[in-house]
C-alpha cells in the first residue's frame, strides 16, 4: 500500500446523502401521505394496523437507507498516491479499488443546485470501456477536489512524457487519405436507408385511424374529417359508438404518432447528418466532417480504433451501397462509439480500413466455419420458441394471420441455413475477419491485439461434440462465434492472449 | 467437421509463430475455491429460500385454492429451492481460478461451462469487494476490469484477496511501464 494521507468526504456530504436517500424514496413517501390523507379523518397509525404497516413498509427502507447513507459517508476514504488511486467505501458492501493513474481518462469537477448550497464539489473520475462511472467522490471543499484533479493530471502528464521520451518520437505522419462523398451518392445511400422503425407505426397509426373512421360512422372523409379524427372532435350525432369507447383507441393512436414523429425526426437527422460529406486521414488521424443543417465533427485518433466492420443489408447488396464504420473506444461516452463511412464500391474497402490496418490481399488465411449443427440447434432452442409466440400473437389477431404466421416456421430455418453457410472467420497473422449475413452481409475485422478478454462456453451438448461459443471482448463491443470446433476455439484464445500479451502499445 | 480436424494436421496459422509452442491454456491447472465458501452459497439460496417462502405462504393465505393446490405450490417451491441448492453444490466444484504469469483465468458453470481469459496487460483496475454474508464467514470477491468487461473471482479469503489485487497491480504497473504510445 502506497504511504499518503487518506482523505474522506467533507461533513457536508452527509446531507447530500441523506437528501439523495429521502428523494430516492420521494414517491413512497408521498404515497404514504396519500394514503393518510385519504383515511384521516377516522383513522390514524395508532389505531389502525392496516395504516400502521403501511407505514412500516414506508418508511422503514427510507431510514434504512438513509442509516446506510450516513454509514457510507464515513466509510468513504480516498487516497492518491504517486501511481494509484485508492478508493475504499461501503457499509453493507464493503469495496477496496484501486485505479492506476495512468488508466484515468477523466476528471471532472461539479457542482449541482445542492452542492452549491453546501459549497462542496462532485469530482467524477472516469477508466475507459465501462458503461456507468467508474468512480463518484461526491461532496469535498473546493480546494481539495482542485487539487485532487491537478495531482491526477500533473502524474497523468508525467507518465505519459515518460512513456513518449522512451519511445523515438515518430517521425513519418503516417500515411494520407481523403475521401469525399457528393450529395448525389449520399441521397441514394439516405433512400434505401432501413426504415422499418418509421414505416411500421406510420402504417399502424394509418389502420387505427382508419378503424376509427370507420366506427365513427363519418361521412367522405376528408383531410378536415382526418384532422377532427386525430384531435378527437368527432360529431356524437350519427355516431354509433359513445364517445368514451374511443379513448383507449385514442391513447393507442397518440402512442403511435408520437412514435411515429420521434423515428421520422431520428431518421431524418441520421440522413441529412451525412450530406456535405468528408473524411481525411492525417498524422494518425481520423476527421470526418458532415451535416446538412447541423454540422459535425468527429476526430479519432487511429490507436482508438478497437476494430472496423463494414455491412450491407438485402437492397444495398443489390444496388452496391455499404457502410463501414470505425469503432473507437472514447468519444462522448466512455463506451465505444462509431464514426460512419458511407461507401459504394466493395474494392476500396482495402483502402477505407487503411487507418486501422493496411491489408496484404495476397496474404493467405486460415478459414474456419460454423458446424452445420447450429442449423438444427439453434432453431428447436431459439427459433422455434419464437415462432411459437409469434404464432400465438397472430391467433389473437385475424385467422389468416394465424395461418400465414406459420410461414415463420420455414422462414427462421430458412434463415439458420443460410446463416451457417455464409458465416466464415479468416485469420491472419496480424487480424482476423469475420464474415457473416443471412440476406446481407456484415465483415467485422479486428486486430488480435485488441482484444481485452476471451471467454469459452459449452453446452452440455456442445461439450460431447467437442464444439464451443467462442466470445472475444475488445473495448468498443464484443464479437462472439457460435458452434465452432473446440480446439480451433482454444487455439484462437491462445493466439489472441499470446499477440495482446506481446502488444506493448496503449489502445487509447 | 472433419475439414477443421484434418486443418489441424497441417501447421495452425501460416508459419508466424508455431501454435504448439504457445502456452496451452486448456491445460492450466485451475485453483478450486475454499470449500467453506459453499457455506456463501448455500445461504444465499437460503435466504432466497426464507423471503420466498414468506411471500408465498402470505400469498397462499389469501388465496382461494383449494388445499391441495396449497400444497402442491408449497412443495413445488420447496423441491426447486433444493434442486436450487443441489446446482449450486455441483457448480461449485467446477469453480476455480488459475493465475499465470501473463493472464488470469477463471472458470465456472456446470451446465454452461465457460472459461474467461483475461491478460494482464488489458486490466484497468483491480478491486475487492467484500458482502455482509461473505464478511460473516470471513471471505472476499475480488473483480479484475478490463476495459468493457471484468473477470469476477469469488471465495478468496482476505488476506488472499488483498494479496492478489497487490500481485495484479504490480503487474499492471510494470506492464503499464513497457507501453508506449504509437502506431503498431
Amino acid at each position: 500500500m502506497e504511504k499518503g494521507n487518506w482523505y474522506s468526504l467533507a461533513p457536508p456530504a452527509m446531507l447530500i446523502t441523506i437528501l439523495s436517500a429521502l428523494r430516492s424514496y420521494a414517491l413512497i413517501v408521498i404515497y404514504f401521505a396519500y394514503r393518510t390523507y385519504q383515511r384521516f379523518d377516522s383513522l390514524s397509525i395508532f389505531n389502525s394496523f392496516d395504516l400502521f404497516i403501511d407505514f412500516l413498509i414506508s418508511i422503514l427502507p427510507a431510514i434504512l437507507v438513509i442509516i446506510s447513507g450516513i454509514m457510507d459517508y464515513r466509510r468513504f476514504r480516498y487516497l492518491l498516491g504517486e501511481e494509484q488511486l485508492h478508493i475504499h467505501s461501503g457499509w453493507l458492501r464493503r469495496e477496496k479499488k484501486t485505479i492506476p493513474v495512468d488508466k484515468i481518462q477523466s476528471v471532472q469537477i461539479e457542482q449541482n443546485w445542492l452542492y452549491q448550497m453546501l459549497n462542496v464539489y462532485l469530482v467524477k473520475i472516469d477508466t475507459i470501456g465501462e458503461d456507468k462511472l467508474e468512480v463518484e467522490i461526491g461532496g469535498v471543499w473546493e480546494q481539495d477536489a482542485i487539487d485532487l484533479k491537478s495531482k491526477i493530471q500533473t502524474i497523468k502528464k508525467r507518465t505519459e512524457d515518460e512513456h513518449r521520451m522512451a519511445e523515438p518520437t515518430e517521425v513519418d505522419a503516417g500515411i494520407e487519405y481523403n475521401y469525399a462523398l457528393p450529395n448525389r451518392l449520399i441521397s441514394r445511400y439516405a433512400i434505401t436507408e432501413n426504415m422499418l422503425w418509421f414505416l411500421l407505426p406510420l402504417a399502424l397509426s394509418i389502420i387505427l385511424l382508419y378503424r376509427i373512421y370507420n366506427s365513427a360512422d363519418a361521412g367522405q372523409l376528408t383531410w378536415q374529417l382526418l384532422i377532427d379524427l386525430v384531435f378527437g372532435n368527432l360529431d356524437p350525432t350519427g355516431s354509433s359508438l359513445e364517445p368514451e369507447d374511443f379513448s383507449s383507441s385514442y391513447f393507442i393512436l397518440y402512442g403511435l404518432l408520437l412514435a411515429t414523429f420521434s423515428s421520422g425526426m431520428f431518421f431524418f437527422n441520421k440522413v441529412f447528418g451525412l450530406f456535405n460529406y468528408s473524411m481525411d486521414f492525417q498524422n494518425h488521424e481520423i476527421q470526418i466532417r458532415r451535416g446538412l443543417i447541423n454540422k459535425f465533427e468527429t476526430i479519432v485518433p487511429q490507436r482508438k480504433i478497437q476494430f472496423t466492420t463494414w455491412y450491407t443489408n438485402f437492397i444495398r447488396r443489390k444496388l452496391g451501397i455499404f457502410t463501414l464504420s470505425y469503432k473507437y473506444a472514447g468519444g462522448r461516452k466512455t463506451l465505444g462509439a462509431n464514426a460512419i463511412v458511407p461507401f459504394f464500391e466493395e474494392d476500396i474497402v482495402d483502402e477505407l480500413i487503411q487507418p486501422y490496418i493496411y491489408v496484404n490481399p495476397e496474404e493467405h488465411c486460415h478459414t474456419i466455419t460454423i458446424s452445420p449443427v447450429y442449423v438444427w440447434r439453434n432453431y428447436f432452442l431459439v427459433k422455434l420458441p419464437l415462432s411459437i409466440v409469434i404464432i400465438s400473437i397472430c391467433y389473437w389477431i385475424q385467422e389468416w394471420v394465424f395461418y400465414l404466421s406459420f410461414g415463420v416456421l420455414i422462414y427462421f430455418w430458412i434463415y439458420n441455413t443460410l446463416y451457417q453457410r455464409n458465416f466464415r472467420m479468416h485469420l491472419y497473422e496480424d487480424y482476423f475477419l469475420k464474415v457473416q449475413g443471412v440476406w446481407g452481409r456484415r465483415h467485422t475485422l479486428v486486430l488480435w491485439e485488441k482484444l481485452q478478454k476471451t471467454e469459452i462456453r459449452q453446452s452440455p451438448y456442445q461439450r460431447r461434440k467437442g464444439l464451443a461459443n467462442l466470445s472475444l471482448h475488445t473495448a468498443a463491443s464484443n464479437i462472439s462465434i457460435p458452434y465452432i470446433n473446440l480446439k480451433t476455439s482454444e487455439d484462437i484464445v491462445d493466439y489472441g492472449l499470446y499477440r495482446t500479451e506481446r502488444s506493448k502499445v496503449f489502445l487509447f | 467437421m472433419n475439414k477443421l480436424e484434418s486443418d489441424h494436421d497441417e501447421p495452425f496459422y501460416n508459419n508466424w509463430v508455431s501454435i504448439n509452442e504457445l502456452p496451452r491454456a486448456s491445460d492450466l491447472e485451475f485453483t478450486p475455491v475454499d470449500p467453506e465458501y459453499l457455506y456463501v452459497r448455500l445461504s444465499n439460496v437460503l435466504i432466497m429460500t426464507i423471503i420466498g417462502g414468506l411471500l408465498l405462504t402470505v400469498f397462499i393465505l389469501f388465496s382461494a385454492m383449494s388445499f391441495i393446490y396449497k400444497m402442491y405450490i408449497l412443495v413445488g417451491f420447496v423441491l426447486l429451492m433444493l434442486l436450487w441448492a443441489l446446482l449450486v453444490y455441483l457448480e461449485f466444484k467446477i469453480r476455480g481460478y488459475a493465475i499465470r504469469s501473463q493472464d488470469i483465468v477463471y472458470r465456472s458453470g456446470l451446465i454452461f461451462r465457460q472459461r474467461q481469459y483475461l491478460p494482464f496487460r488489458r486490466v484497468q483496475h483491480c478491486k475487492i469487494t467484500e458482502g455482509l454474508i461473505e464478511r460473516l464467514f470471513n471471505f472476499s470477491t475480488v473483480v479484475v476490469s478490463a476495459a468493457g468487461d471484468d473477470i469476477v473471482i469469488h471465495g478468496l479469503r482476505p488476506d488472499e484477496a488483498q494479496n492478489l489485487q497487490q500481485f495484479i497491480n504490480e503487474k499492471v504497473d510494470a506492464l503499464t511501464k513497457e507501453m508506449h504510445y504509437g502506431k503498431r
